[in-house]
């Protein structure tokens, strides 16, 4: 029995490879689950990936033949916000994915794995190639609630983008002000030719400003 | 897992789960455990957290067993994700669920 771990990136994606064991796959399942776990994946959406996930590996085994069966199959978890993707490459001869999988006869004691997969999931594709298949498996995350360490992670950076927001906003109404400044003087000067003039009512306008922060800053504190 | 004898029943408990791996041997084992008195099968479910759909193969191997002695199999206390299970391919109707 043989199961090799490779995250794919921090937090959002693993990668293992296991042998053509039968019993390689419960572990390997396991290994999936505890990882979705840790992204916050809710009860229902735990135990449909490891479902599918078994069903699916359980076919590559069986219906895997020499030398094939010497080859790893892979399996792939992507866990994003809104869905997890599940994939999984055989090597088997591969088959033609049915166009509507439906449940065999009662007292068949086979063929509900493709059945148990498309119940779980909510899109699943069946990509046939040359010596190497791939089943991507989909399922939407409802209801999906951040771990802890996640929460805390996500009020940091909210907090820190607040910040930058209220800089930005500070910085942008002083851009205002100076932007209306120069408005406001070029207006001046466009409606008197003399530059004494100018500077005098300009001189006039500091100096009504200059009182006016003098009066405010008398009146008390804020 | 774990067998006795009740009557003419077989019961049967202690599965963790019944998957691919372990589908095989434990049909085997129960099937070997029958004895000409047993005629029905009662499976304690409630400690089993998972069954694909080799588990179930087993669970109707032994269910067309109990039918050759005019018996039956009854499922007891499945677990929620084994319920679920049972329903989407509805064993219910072969199998006797009995919640406790």
């Amino acid at each position: 029995m043989s199961i090799e771990s490779i995250p794919v990136s921090r937090n959002t994606g693993l990668r293992l490879s296991l042998a053509c064991d039968l019993g390689a796959v419960r572990p390997m399942t396991k290994l999936i689950r505890d990882f979705l776990q840790e992204q916050g994946a809710g009860k229902e959406e735990l135990q449909a990936s490891e479902l599918a996930l078994a069903e699916a590996c359980n076919n590559a085994i069986k219906y895997v033949v020499a030398p094939a069966s010497q080859q790893q199959i892979e399996v792939e978890v992507l866990c994003g916000n809104e869905q997890l993707e599940l994939r999984v490459n055989d090597h088997t001869n591969g088959f033609e994915w049915p166009r509507q999988v439906e449940l065999p006869d009662l007292a068949a004691e086979t063929g509900r794995g493709l059945f148990l997969i498309q119940s779980v999931m909510d899109r699943v594709q069946y990509f046939r190639g040359s010596g190497e298949n791939c089943l991507v498996m989909q399922k939407k995350r409802d209801g999906h609630v951040a771990p802890p360490n996640q929460h805390s992670e996500l009020e940091r950076r909210l907090s820190e983008s607040e910040k930058i927001i209220r800089d930005m906003a500070e910085e942008l109404s002083f851009c205002y002000e100076s932007l209306s400044a120069i408005f406001r003087c070029s207006a001046e000067l466009g409606k008197s030719n003399d530059l004494e003039d100018f500077a005098r009512r300009l001189l006039g306008d500091l100096a009504q400003i200059t009182s006016a922060v003098v009066r405010i800053s008398q009146s008390g504190p804020w | 897992m774990k067998v006795e004898t009740q009557g003419e029943t077989l019961n049967v408990s202690g599965i963790k789960e019944l998957g691919a791996a372990n589908s095989q041997i434990f049909r085997d084992q129960v099937k070997g455990a029958l004895a000409d008195v047993h005629k029905n099968i009662a499976i304690d479910l409630s400690e089993t957290n998972f069954v694909d759909s080799c588990g179930l193969g087993a669970l109707i191997s032994l269910h067309k067993t109990t039918c050759n002695r005019n018996g039956t199999v009854r499922l007891v206390n499945p677990t929620p994700p084994v319920q679920q299970i049972l329903e989407l391919t509805r064993m219910h109707r072969i199998f006797e669920i009995i919640n406790n």
